[in-house]
This record gives C-alpha cells, sequence and structure tokens, in this order.
C-alpha cells in the first residue's frame, strides 16, 4: 500500500514536473493560465477555470491537467465538506472539458482521479474522459472494475453510485473497442441494474460497437455459464453482431450442444433449453455450415431422439428439419431417409403423428440433394397409404435430387 | 446633408468568423489577431454582432453605402475521435433572417443533449447567453453590454446563483480597434490586463500585465502582404520565445497551422480543407508524428448580412 502511494506520488511530481513546460500561443489562453496559477482560494479558482473551459481550446489542455493535478495531490487534505464539494465541482469542470478535448496527455492524471475518487459523478466523469481520451493502456483495469460492479458484491447502500461508475465504465469500454472489454460489457447488459439507470440498455448497445466479432468471447460466455438465460443471451448477441456468418454458426452450433447437454430439471427449464436450441437451429438455416462434426451428430440425435421418444415439440422438428435441409451430403441425407423409411412402414398401420414433420422431412431431403434419398422418396409416391399431396411433395424432391445430380 | 444609399450585392465572399470551425485568422482589418483553434461563442456572436467586422451605422456620415454580403454561418460542427469514429456534435440554429445565432446545442454520439446555450439579443446586439447542462440545469450566465458605436465594452460571467465569477472589459481605440481588455474577478477586482497595439490597422502586438502592471507575456504577430497573419510568437516577460504558431494558406484560405515549441520543435499540426467560400469544411488536429488528435467537420448555411458603410 505504502509502495502503491509513493508510485503515485512519484507519477505525479513527474507531471507537474513536465506540466509546468506548458505553454499556449493565443493571449486569451495565456492570460487565463496565468490567472488560474496565481489564484489561491478555491472560489478564484472556479471563477477562473469557468472562463478556461469555455475556450474549448487545446492550448489550455496544460492548464486544466496542472490544474487537475494540484487538486489531486492535495485531494486527501481537504477537510471540511463545503471545501471538499467545491474541490469536487472544479475537479469536475476541469476532466469533462479534458475528455471533450480528448486531451490524450491528460490520461495519467485522470487516471489518478479515477483511483483517489469515491464521489461517483466525478468518478463517472474521470472514466468517460479516459474513453473519449482512447486511454487503452487502462481498458484492463476499467474491464475489471466493471466485472467487480457486475458481481454486486458491494452494500446494497453503494448500489445507485455503483450504477452510476458501471454506465461510465460501459461508456468508456465501447470507445476504447478492446476486446477485453466485451465480457464484462456483456455481463452488465445481463447484470443486476435496475431499469432507471440505462446500464442494461447502454451495455447492450455498446455491445454492437465494441468488437466486430465478438465470437470467440460469446462462444466462451456460452460454454462456462450453468445460467440458461445467459447462454441464450450470449446466442442473441452473435447473431446481432457483426461477426462473420460463420462465426455466427459455429456460436449456434455450440449452443445446439449446450442446449442438448443439460437435462431440464423443470418445465421452466425445458422451455429455456429449447428457446435456446430453437434460436440456434433458425441461425444455422441462414448461415453457412461450419466444418463441425459435432453439430451433425447432435442434429441427427434430435431426429432419432424425436423418433424414438418424441422428445422434442413438433415446431422444434420442424426448424430441426429446415436446417438439416440446408446441409449436403450423405451423413445428412442418410438418417433423413431412414426417418422416412420409419414414417413409410408406420403409414401402412397408421396416419403419421405429424403430416407437417413428413412434408418438412420429404422437403429436407429434396434440399440436400443427394441420390441416398431417391429410394424411401419413391416409395412414398407408388405408396397405396400416403395420400396424394405427400406423394406430389415426394415426386417434387426426387425431381430437385436427379436435377442436382 | 445628403445621404444616397447604394445598393450593392456581394456574391459569395464574406466570411462570418464562428467557433472552432470558422477559426482561421481573421483578415478584417478590423480585428486581425488570429483566432486560434476555438474561441467563446459568446465572444464571437458578440463580435460580429457588435461590428468588429466594419459595421458602422452612424447617422452622421454625409453617405452611406448599404452592403448585402453573402455570409456562411456554421450549422453544424462534428467532432470525430482520430478513428474516425463520431465524438459528439454541436448544432447552431439563427433566426430566421439574418445571422443573430439563437441557441446552440451538444449532443453526444448517442444524440443526448450534454449541453445547450440560449442567445438572447437587444437591438441587434447579443446581450445574453444561458448555459444549461445535459439536464437543462442552468450552469452559468454572460451579459454583454456595448457602447454607442455598438462595441463589445463588458461581458460578465455569473454562476447559476447570478453571483458575479468574471468581469471582461474592452476598450477601443478611435478607429474601433480593440485596445485593452481587462479582467476582473468576483469582487471587481482588477486581475489582469492586456493591451493590442496597432501597425496600419493591423494587430501587431498583444502584451498580458497583472494588475500590478507587470509585464507577464507578450505576442508579436506577422503578416504577410495580404494582411494574413503568417506567425505569431509568444515571448515570456524575459524576451524569451515560449511557443510560436505559423500559418499557410492557399487561394487566400488558411490550409495548414504550426504550433512550434520555444526550441522550434514542431508540437502541433492543423489542416483546414476549406469550400469555396474559404471557409474550412474539415479541420484535422495531429500531434508532432501527424497522429490524429481529432478530427472536425462543418456544414454552414448561408445568409444575407446588411451593413452600412461609408461612401469614400
Amino acid at each position: 500500500m505504502q509502495r502503491i502511494k509513493l508510485k503515485i506520488l512519484m507519477m505525479l511530481l513527474l507531471l507537474v514536473m513536465v506540466g509546468s513546460q506548458f505553454a499556449v500561443a493565443n493571449e486569451i489562453a495565456a492570460m487565463w493560465t496565468r490567472l488560474y496559477e496565481r489564484a489561491r482560494t478555491l472560489d478564484q479558482k472556479q471563477q477562473i477555470m469557468m472562463n478556461i473551459v469555455e475556450q474549448h481550446s487545446r492550448d489550455v489542455i496544460p492548464v486544466l491537467t496542472d490544474a487537475l493535478e494540484e487538486e489531486v495531490l492535495t485531494f486527501g487534505n481537504t477537510t471540511s465538506v463545503t471545501e471538499a464539494d467545491r474541490k469536487l465541482e472544479l475537479m469536475k469542470m476541469v476532466v469533462e472539458e479534458l475528455g471533450r478535448l480528448k486531451a490524450r496527455e491528460a490520461v495519467p492524471v485522470v487516471w489518478e482521479t479515477v483511483q483517489i475518487v469515491e464521489e461517483p459523478i466525478l468518478k463517472a466523469e474521470a472514466i468517460m474522459a479516459l474513453g473519449s481520451m482512447g486511454a487503452r493502456e487502462y481498458a484492463e483495469d476499467m474491464a475489471m472494475m466493471l466485472r467487480n460492479i457486475n458481481f454486486n458484491y458491494d452494500d446494497i447502500q453503494n448500489q445507485r453510485k455503483n450504477e452510476i461508475i458501471a454506465y461510465a465504465l460501459v461508456t468508456a469500454l465501447g470507445r476504447l473497442g478492446e476486446e477485453l472489454g466485451y465480457e464484462p460489457v456483456f455481463f452488465a447488459s445481463q447484470g443486476w441494474y435496475s431499469e432507471q439507470r440505462q446500464v442494461k440498455q447502454k451495455a447492450e448497445k455498446v455491445l454492437q460497437q465494441i468488437v466486430d466479432d465478438p465470437s470467440d468471447q460469446l462462444l466462451r460466455i456460452l460454454r462456462t455459464n450453468d445460467d440458461f438465460e445467459l447462454k441464450l443471451s450470449a446466442l442473441q448477441a452473435a447473431e446481432k453482431s457483426d461477426a462473420p456468418q460463420i462465426a455466427k454458426a459455429e456460436v449456434a452450433a455450440a449452443a445446439i450442444d449446450e442446449g442438448l447437454t443439460y437435462s431440464p430439471k423443470n418445465k421452466s427449464e425445458s422451455r429455456e433449453l429449447k428457446t435456446i436450441r430453437m434460436n440456434a437451429l433458425e441461425m444455422l438455416k441462414k448461415y453457412p455450415q461450419p466444418e463441425n462434426e459435432r453439430l451433425i451428430e447432435n442434429l441427427i440425435g434430435m431426429l432419432r431422439m424425436y423418433r424414438s421418444d418424441r422428445v422434442f415439440d413438433e415446431d422444434e422438428v420442424l426448424t430441426l428439419l429446415e436446417a438439416l435441409g440446408t446441409f449436403t451430403g450423405e451423413e445428412v441425407a442418410r438418417p433423413l431417409s431412414d426417418m422416412l423409411g420409419y414414417y413409410n412402414q408406420r403409414r401402412e398401420l397408421a396416419p403419421p403423428d405429424s403430416y407437417r414433420i413428413v412434408r418438412a422431412l420429404i422437403q429436407a431431403l429434396g434440399n440436400v440433394g443427394h441420390l441416398t434419398g431417391i429410394e424411401e422418396l419413391t416409395i412414398v409416391t407408388i405408396s397405396d397409404f400416403w395420400e396424394n399431396s405427400i406423394q406430389r411433395e415426394a415426386q417434387a424432391a426426387i425431381n430437385k435430387i436427379q436435377a442436382a445430380n | 446633408m445628403r445621404k444616397s444609399l447604394i445598393f450593392v450585392l456581394l456574391a459569395g465572399a464574406l466570411v462570418l468568423l464562428w467557433t472552432g470551425c470558422a477559426s482561421q485568422p481573421e483578415t478584417s482589418e478590423k480585428a486581425p489577431e488570429p483566432k486560434t483553434e476555438a474561441e467563446t461563442a459568446e465572444a464571437e456572436t458578440a463580435e460580429a454582432e457588435t461590428g468588429e467586422a466594419e459595421e458602422s451605422t452612424e447617422a452622421t456620415e454625409p453617405e452611406l453605402e448599404k452592403v448585402v454580403e453573402e455570409v456562411q454561418l456554421v450549422s453544424k460542427k462534428t467532432t470525430y475521435y482520430s478513428d474516425g469514429v463520431l465524438a459528439s456534435y454541436r448544432v447552431y440554429s439563427y433566426a430566421d433572417e439574418g445571422t443573430e445565432k439563437r441557441e446552440e446545442i451538444l449532443y453526444n454520439s448517442d444524440d443526448e443533449i450534454e449541453e445547450r446555450i440560449v442567445y438572447t439579443y437587444e437591438g441587434g446586439n447579443l446581450t445574453e447567453s444561458r448555459h444549461y447542462n445535459g439536464n437543462n440545469e442552468l450552469q452559468r450566465i454572460h451579459q454583454f453590454d456595448y457602447n454607442e458605436e455598438g462595441l463589445l465594452i463588458e461581458d460578465l460571467l455569473l454562476n447559476a446563483k447570478e453571483e458575479q465569477q468574471t468581469r471582461q472589459e474592452f476598450e477601443y481605440n478611435p478607429a474601433g480597434h480593440k485596445s485593452k481588455w481587462l479582467v476582473y474577478n468576483g469582487n471587481d477586482t482588477l486581475m489582469s490586463y492586456s493591451l493590442y497595439e496597432y501597425k496600419d490597422g493591423l494587430n501587431t502586438r498583444i502584451e498580458n500585465y497583472s494588475a500590478g502592471n507587470d509585464l507577464l507575456d507578450y505576442f508579436v504577430i506577422e503578416y504577410n502582404s495580404g494582411g494574413k497573419p503568417e506567425k505569431r510568437v509568444w515571448y515570456n516577460s524575459s524576451d524569451q520565445r515560449e511557443q510560436s504558431r505559423l500559418y499557410e494558406y492557399e487561394n487566400g484560405a488558411l490550409v495548414n497551422e504550426t504550433l512550434l515549441r520555444a526550441n522550434g520543435s514542431v508540437k502541433r499540426k492543423i489542416t483546414y480543407v476549406n469550400n469555396s467560400f474559404g471557409n474550412p469544411v474539415e479541420v484535422v488536429y495531429m500531434d508532432a508524428g501527424e497522429d490524429i488528435q481529432e478530427q472536425v467537420t462543418c456544414d454552414y448555411i448561408t445568409r444575407s448580412k446588411v451593413s452600412y458603410k461609408v461612401v469614400e
């Protein structure tokens, strides 16, 4: 602790030495700077600072930086509440302007402000200023701060304060665009924050901007969290992102795997897992198939589970068949053909449990376009049991396969 | 006394200097000192409205010429981060006719208001500006006063409780050029003053003094043959160079501004891309290594500005 304090002191002393060599090149900035240097009371400083920040000029960055350094160095010496409030007000004015000026040279002292100040508004202003200044060197520290706030381990009376700081961290991390900021921002979008403070909404928006391809981070979130809602949110975030289609398909494949790995303990969990799978299947329908053997195993496995135990609802099976129809090759055509064979046999005894599923199965075989499907499709067309509409569907699928070969 | 008004329409041409985008060095004889990167909107508006840009309406002049100028007013100033991502934008609104700026609003990249300034005029002069934060809470007020010639003589800064923070006074020479700038604190005690010297109507030297008349520093401004500032050097009270600024022009419009340290090394560069009026539409701020720090773009509206000048 002592060493950290010493380090901070050394850094600030260095900054003061560097900062004192500042220069300005217009008489207005020069005059206000001189006046600020000579100001002794907080009142005087505030009066002059009000004029300085109105310059909106890079010429005043040195005096703003010096002013902040001075307040940071003497921050702990303040005893009266009124003086502390005035000091905070002054520092807030300075930090805000440094942020607007994107004053890269002021990054170290603004970071010191973040570290020593507990007052949430100033702390938040300083964090957002760091974002505007492009202070990537502190992105990791800020990501860690947000991660800790996301956990919500702090006292309940600090929640409002933490929400203000979290909003600023989300904003700054969004601006910095560092990959390491993605996960804490994602968890902020799913976090404990109140509607009123807009942290979650801001985080959701920032997620779209922070990195172009967040698929690696989302895959990690999807795989390493047991919370089904989080898994679904990660999947949805991937869908909304600017990641390449193949990367989105990889996330969807992982979501299918997760959706099948867990056994639901109740109806609610069953619904959540189904939603994950349905969302993932919808994505797989749209995007090119990834080279993922596990994915095909899972999809065929779903088909078999439905055939043996009817474990999935009709809408899920229909979506599954549509997704399978986007694949090519025998490895998919064979199990689809087997499934149709199963329906052909059963049709001789009774109508199928779902004509919609049979129709979707035939269409999927046609879409896959592999010759393996011809035999069972032909049986449908010559069957005495299948309805005309089903037979017409099968003939269309045959035509499609023949055209593709 | 015969008074004849001759209507002259100047197509294109003059520029009203307005906030950061229109921050090129002034070329008007009445206000020759270069404006740096940005100046407060109030002061600029006040200057524009008070005739620092050559406006005289004195009835005693024998012959006046009515001049209608097409001027460009900044309607939007957009700032971008070094990577080209939108940072914020400031929208300026004006009276339906003329050049009176009525309001400016600063938005962040999420289109949320961060700052709003409302301007009030009397008799064509800007008399007050009220500054609000993003929560629409009053932050400060400027109150402006003018002399009989319509020149700004006082700028009073009040806080939200309407308590004086600072007061600035401006004095002028007989030619109407600013000759002295005085700054007072909240107790109305003089804190400092500046003296402005002119040669052939051009501001060539500015000296900053403490209230006790000690010279603090001074600026020397050199002009090119076209009357545009090309060098501005800042010296300390020991006559040592502190910093300097160099200006380069193309077709009369500023295109490059270079800030040099005392040892002559480059500290910062600013490049300007100008429109056909000579107003900057893009300003790029770079560090010594020419890495972009910030980019600013400006949109303009064109308005007619009526003034009168004495026929020689």
